[in-house]
């Protein structure tokens, strides 16, 4: 046996000689990007849940010869090759093409919600219903920013996928484009919880530049109560309006209210627990590991990528726009009964924008309490998103 | 419909704004229509306390009692 011989195999077989060969740099610089959202997740905390999944991913399957996510057999996959089913992904594919298979068929996203749902008080909403039309306002940047990446040169469901960022809802945003640009679902997933993550710097200055300083000082009445028949009422009577109003919601909305209806039914604690944590955990690190593998090299490093980015940072700012207009429009309507920095939570980043309407406020009046009033357009605005995305869903699929 | 152009683009956007608010309008007239409806349980609820009380007794305080007891019952 020729010792250096087997040697030399071993090395030019080895993932380090990958980086030599042509096109190697590019999974350098993906690895040198995965540590830099490891070093965000866990050093500047943004989003940890999912972006040390989703960087974990990337690294995983930027590391040569690992063989953990086979891009070309999702693409054989998508293009409809036959003979390339999901079974011909379990066998011959790695064990992160096996988790992809849940954020595909748009399992992950649906659980997600349905965790969402459990963790949701939808009361707020209940009590102010008017509250709602700013969850629907704040969606104003999805439909401006697929304007926009039409305009940049990307295709109709490529745009809807970019402007569903505006939406700040991530499993939203992951279902979505699953469903209509898959390849994109890196920089898009990337782009959504960074941005989700930097609310409290992204909104403030929009929030103070559309209100003034007698606006931001408003104190809303308490709402009137909301009785327990109501909150069990309400997501049966969500679902079924709004799945008829758009089937395509119907992944969404479905698991979202059926996660809210096992939270305030009262008889089915141990599920509701287990949807708001247990599976939703479980869920959390799927998703992210499988989103993460879709960064390849070659899908990510392109001057898409960078026309995503600013397009979601455009799309996230005209959101929080959408909803301090109509938050100010209530507020004349009103004669100053409602304080318009609520409107910013209408982009359903929850409860973080709400977070950022409290805290906004607060500096304005330090004994105003608006979270629980922010709360209201905020779990609209995750409602409002879902049924954007059934909208841009049934145009373009 | 996969290129298309800016006009096509800018109608289906503001389409889609108006779907989102008019699903967001329909879902909000159901809430309010149910609470409504929830309301005049709980008042009805104060009505027949009223009308149950013994003649000569003091309806608004038996009124109040009602009220407390519906609230009760409703945080239960």
């Amino acid at each position: 046996m020729d010792v250096l011989a087997t040697l030399s195999n071993l090395l030019n077989e080895s993932g380090f000689a990958a980086f030599f060969a042509e096109g190697g740099w590019k999974n350098l610089v993906m690895i040198l990007i995965a540590c830099v959202l490891l070093y965000l997740g866990i050093g500047k905390k943004f989003e940890p849940l999912l972006m040390i999944g989703i960087a974990f991913g990337c690294l995983l399957a930027n590391l040569p010869g690992s063989e953990m996510f086979h891009q070309e057999l999702w693409d054989a996959y998508i293009a409809g090759d036959a003979g390339v089913t999901f079974t011909t992904i379990i066998h011959e594919g790695g064990l992160l093409d096996i988790f992809y298979i849940g954020v595909k068929s748009g399992l992950y996203p649906s659980l997600i919600f349905m965790g969402v749902g459990a963790m949701t008080d939808f009361g707020p909403m209940i009590a102010r219903p008017s509250c709602m039309l700013m969850g629907a306002s704040a969606q104003l940047g999805v439909f401006l920013a697929f304007f926009g990446a039409v305009a940049l040169g990307f295709t109709g469901p490529q745009a809807a996928a970019i402007g569903i960022i505006g939406g700040a809802d991530g499993p939203t945003a992951i279902f979505l484009t699953t469903k209509l640009a898959p390849e994109l679902l890196g920089p898009i997933a990337i782009a959504a919880y960074s941005y989700m993550a930097l609310i409290p710097l992204i909104q403030p200055p929009i929030m103070k530049l559309l209100t003034t300083e007698k606006m931001r000082q408003v104190k809303m009445e308490q709402a009137r109560p909301v009785s327990k028949t109501e909150k069990i009422l309400f997501p049966i009577v969500v679902a079924a309006v709004v799945i008829l109003l758009l089937p395509s919601t119907a992944p969404l909305i479905g698991c979202l209210m059926l996660g809210n209806l096992f939270r305030e039914c009262g008889v089915a604690d141990r599920l509701s627990d287990t949807a708001q944590n247990a599976l939703m955990n479980i869920v959390t690190i799927f998703l992210a590991t499988s989103v993460g593998a879709t960064m390849g090299a070659e899908r990510f490093l392109t001057l898409d990528t960078i026309k995503i980015v600013i397009l979601g940072l455009c799309a996230f700012a005209l959101s929080t726009v959408g909803g301090l207009l109509l938050g100010d429009l209530m507020y004349f309507i009103t004669k100053g009964k409602v304080n318009p920095l609520i409107g910013s939570a209408g982009v359903s980043a929850v409860p973080m924008a709400a977070r950022v309407s409290q805290d906004v406020g607060r500096k304005s009046n330090p004994n105003n309490y608006l979270l629980m009033h922010a709360m209201g357009p905020n779990v609209a605005g995750v409602i409002g998103s879902a049924i954007a995305a059934g909208f841009l869903l049934s145009v373009f699929r | 419909m996969v290129d298309i152009s800016l006009g096509t683009a800018a109608i289906t956007a503001l389409l889609g704004y108006a779907v989102v608010f008019l699903g967001i309008v329909i879902l909000m007239m159901v809430i309010s229509i149910m609470g409504q409806l929830m309301k005049k349980t709980k008042d009805e609820v104060i009505d027949l306390g009223s009308i149950n009380a013994p003649k000569g007794s003091n309806l608004k305080e038996v009124a109040a009692m009602a009220a407390v007891i519906a609230e009760m019952e409703r945080e239960e």
